[in-house]
């Protein structure tokens, strides 16, 4: 029966060319879309090296401050406050404290070299998943003794050093000589937790200010013993902030935040009216409404094209309807061919989805992107190809099951 | 002929009303492209207010970090900043150097309230030493500049740019007028004493965002580099010599770090800043842009696919037309006109909700003119495109030979 079904299928978008071309050529448009975005926002949130352990994984990344001159501002947290109220958090594996990258420029021979520099500890390296090229990481040692050593990536090994092997070596970051301890692939510029070009110990930031900041330019990771201890930890961080003693009482008193994914984070940025509140779950639900959003159109052109078609084929289902098929039955196979020419225009889409990812990143518009499409995001990309199909299937079908024979035999319907 | 039209039409509504939404959705997506165009462009033939070739934008950021630790308090920095103000100054390639709070082409803004009279509004403003106009090639056009002599005052004074003094004092003369807001009395605190915002002066503008920035209303306040309320600098602009090789930069640098050793400096030229602020801006429209016009190629060819249909399926009517004495020219046009009004139809529920936007203000940064020459582009070019799809089936319909088609069945 299903086989009949797919011959039919073929035959029928086969016959005629056009049709099927623009069918093809909408679905694969807007699989090639909402695919590339999957893996745009996959290769933002998702859980890639040196990022292995996201499971596990938190992050402190903005504090939300308020008091009698301070109306709810959004800031990154300093190193005391994160030293006092994160490295003392009970039950966590790690927690590593690290800079907000910023871009230092180095003049090498005339050239200018521009590099983001990020200052952290050893236990970033632990919580972390680099792989090493060369050399290894510092370590919490080097950071307290303020050990002028550095991690470079690949990229800024090429450009200090061209193709030469580069541990041991020194190399001039901001005006000071640091030896190279170790040499990481590069990390993307998107994955904002452990990208840099460049990184240094916390314990050789020039001026010592920064160790008694309450904000300012630091973040931090938690690496939590197990996923399941989760909810724990923020619940003992949101009791450590009810607790905590305003360094500055006249200007704020009440301080709020939470362990956050990169995603929560965003969540959290998006809808500021709760700022101290998760909001993952509405923002997923937006990306989905955008995405459903952005389908509407291609649909109802697909619709149109398909109840187009049908009207066509009036006279065949007129006289299948004559010789006793029922409404079921019809409808099953025009389900069935939209199912097959979305399938088809899904597999076209995901060819030319690898594409335009293969463009954007040869394109270096994100510096280090490797944007991919992975089996994750084939099976959205699948996923969502089914639901158009679905979605844009049943209103032709059910147009198809209410012609009436007499009608339809001649070919005539309003 | 076009109430026949819209008789025909509305005689196959059902069959139509897929096609109308068709229209409806894509009208609204070049609608939103179209505004933001438009918009753009707009902005883009403003003047600027400021000659950013040929400065060079020096960050300090470790002393801003200093001023975040001491909470604001005069500390070894603004000695620091002073020393830097001369040294750079000294240098001679140098034609001047000034400093600033926010850089300009820089994502980062301060936004703070102004009042005058009753009227509240935000406004973005900076923070500027004297030398700040003559660097940026501000253009003030009415009372002054700010001058060394301005240490002595008790009140801050302040320049404000043509927009800010239209909104705040419509015909009114500006000069010598405060425009610090008055403090709310339900939080005002005992110890916060009012300080005068005094205007003196009237520059065009400095849109700091670069040329696509909507017009905003902006002041400048004054810098104080001597006394007890001298602050330490965060940014500095320097203008070089038409001329300067950009290996300048390296000298530069040696000299900031020789002067303050142990800061961080980040020196970039303003139109390498400009160029990174401007693709930031335009890659999202350009990506837009691009999916949309996929999107209306999907369209257009959708439609050829209805019409197509439409004309093979209506072969006897047309043959009966051509029968009694059509026109090749007049069935074509027929095929044309009753997608027109279709189209019409699709368009007219897409600017009901459209024109929604402005009289609701919800995007309250465009303007009325923005959005008219928007949605009268988006019309153009779905009409283009109806066009374009009824050629192919029109020219099919023109074939229909009126014998053939009468025997059909």
């Amino acid at each position: 029966m299903l086989r009949n079904y797919l011959k039919v299928a073929l035959k029928v978008l086969l016959r005629r060319r056009f049709y099927t071309f623009i069918s093809l050529f909408g679905i694969a448009f807007t699989l090639v879309v909402l695919t590339v975005a999957a893996a745009f926002l996959d290769h933002v949130f998702g859980a890639h090296p040196p990022e292995t352990r996201a499971d596990r994984t938190r992050g402190v990344y903005m504090i939300f401050m308020s008091g009698p001159t301070t109306t709810r501002t959004m800031t990154f947290p300093g190193y005391a406050f994160l030293d006092r109220y994160v490295r003392t958090l009970p039950g966590v594996e790690r927690v590593s404290l690290y800079t907000f990258q910023e871009k230092v420029v180095t003049y090498k021979d005339g050239a200018r070299i521009e590099a983001y520099r990020k200052y952290t500890d050893g236990a970033f390296w632990q919580i972390m998943d680099f792989r090493f090229l060369e050399g290894g990481p510092f370590t919490a040692k080097d950071d307290e003794e303020r050990s002028r050593v550095a991690v470079l990536n690949a990229s800024t090994r090429r450009r200090f050093f061209g193709d030469e092997p580069a541990v041991g070596q020194s190399v001039e970051i901001d005006g000071e000589r640091f030896r190279v301890v170790g040499v990481v692939e590069d990390v993307s510029y998107l994955r904002f937790t452990p990208f840099a070009d460049v990184w240094l110990p916390i314990g050789t930031i020039k001026n010592d200010s920064y160790r008694t900041a309450f904000y300012g330019n630091f973040m931090a990771a938690i690496l939590a013993p197990r996923a399941a201890d989760l909810p724990r930890i923020a619940e003992e961080y949101r009791s450590a902030l009810e607790r905590l003693e305003s360094p500055d009482p006249a200007r704020f008193t009440v301080v709020r935040g939470g362990i956050d994914t990169p995603f929560s984070m965003l969540s959290r940025m998006l809808f500021t009216r709760k700022l101290e509140q998760n909001r993952s779950a509405r923002l997923l639900a937006w990306l989905l409404g955008l995405a459903v959003l952005f389908m509407l159109l291609p649909t109802v052109n697909l619709v149109n094209i398909s109840v187009s078609r049908i009207l066509e084929r009036a006279s065949e289902i007129g006289v299948r309807k004559a010789f006793g098929a029922s409404a079921r039955t019809l409808v099953g196979q025009f389900l069935v061919e939209n199912l097959v020419l979305t399938v088809v225009g899904g597999l076209v889409g995901l060819v030319l989805a690898a594409l335009v990812v293969a463009a954007l990143n040869g394109s270096g518009l994100f510096p280090y992107a490797r944007f991919a499409v992975n089996h994750r995001v084939f099976l959205y990309g699948l996923l969502a190809t089914l639901f158009f199909g679905v979605f844009s299937g049943v209103y032709p079908a059910w147009k198809m099951s209410r012609l009436h024979p007499v009608d339809a035999l001649k070919g005539a319907l309003r | 002929m076009i109430r026949q039209l819209v008789k025909l039409c509305w005689n196959r509504k059902r069959a139509q009303a897929l096609v109308v939404i068709e229209v409806f959705f894509s009208f609204v997506v070049v609608f939103a492209i179209m505004t933001v165009v438009v918009y753009n462009l707009h902005n883009y033939r403003q003047p600027l207010g400021f000659e950013y070739k040929g400065v060079l934008n020096v960050s300090l950021q470790s002393l801003s970090d200093v001023i975040v630790d001491s909470g604001g308090r005069p500390t070894a920095a603004t000695e620091d900043s002073r020393r830097l103000l001369r040294e750079v100054k000294g240098l001679d390639k140098v034609e001047g150097v000034a400093g600033m709070a926010i850089p300009p082409f820089d994502l980062t803004g301060m936004n703070d309230v102004v009042e005058y009279e009753g009227r509240r509004f935000e406004s973005y403003n900076n923070q500027v030493t004297d030398d700040f106009a003559t660097v940026m090639g501000l253009q003030v056009t009415g009372g002054r500049w700010f001058e060394a002599a301005d240490d002595a005052l008790a009140y801050d004074p302040v320049l404000i740019n043509e927009r800010l003094e239209r909104d705040l004092f419509g015909a009114e003369d500006p000069l010598g007028k405060d425009i610090a807001p008055r403090p709310d009395p339900a939080q005002a605190r005992g110890d916060a004493a009012h300080r005068e915002l005094r205007v003196v002066g009237v520059f065009t503008d400095f849109r700091e965002d670069g040329e696509l920035s909507g017009p905003e209303p902006y002041f400048l306040k004054r810098s104080r580099m001597a006394g007890p309320e001298a602050r330490p600098l965060y940014n500095l602009v320097v203008r070089v010599r038409p001329g300067t090789p950009p290996s300048f930069e390296e000298t530069l640098m040696t000299r900031l770090r020789a002067t303050v050793p142990g800061a961080t400096f980040q020196i970039d030229p303003l139109t390498k800043m400009r160029g990174s602020i401007m693709r930031l801006k335009l890659l999202p429209l350009a990506a837009a842009a691009l999916i949309a016009g996929f999107m209306l190629v999907m369209v257009a060819l959708g439609m050829v696919g209805v019409l197509w249909q439409s004309v093979a399926r209506r072969r006897r009517e047309i043959g009966l037309r051509r029968a009694l004495g059509a026109t090749g020219r007049g069935v074509s046009l027929q095929v044309l006109g009753e997608l027109l009004v279709v189209t019409t139809a699709g368009l007219l529920l897409g600017a009901a909700l459209t024109v929604q936007f402005p009289l609701l203000g919800v995007i309250e940064w465009v303007s009325d003119g923005v959005y008219a020459t928007g949605m009268a582009l988006a019309a153009l070019t779905i009409y283009g495109l109806t066009v374009v799809s009824a050629l192919y089936p029109s020219w099919l319909a023109t074939q229909v030979e009126p014998a053939e088609a009468l025997h059909d069945e």
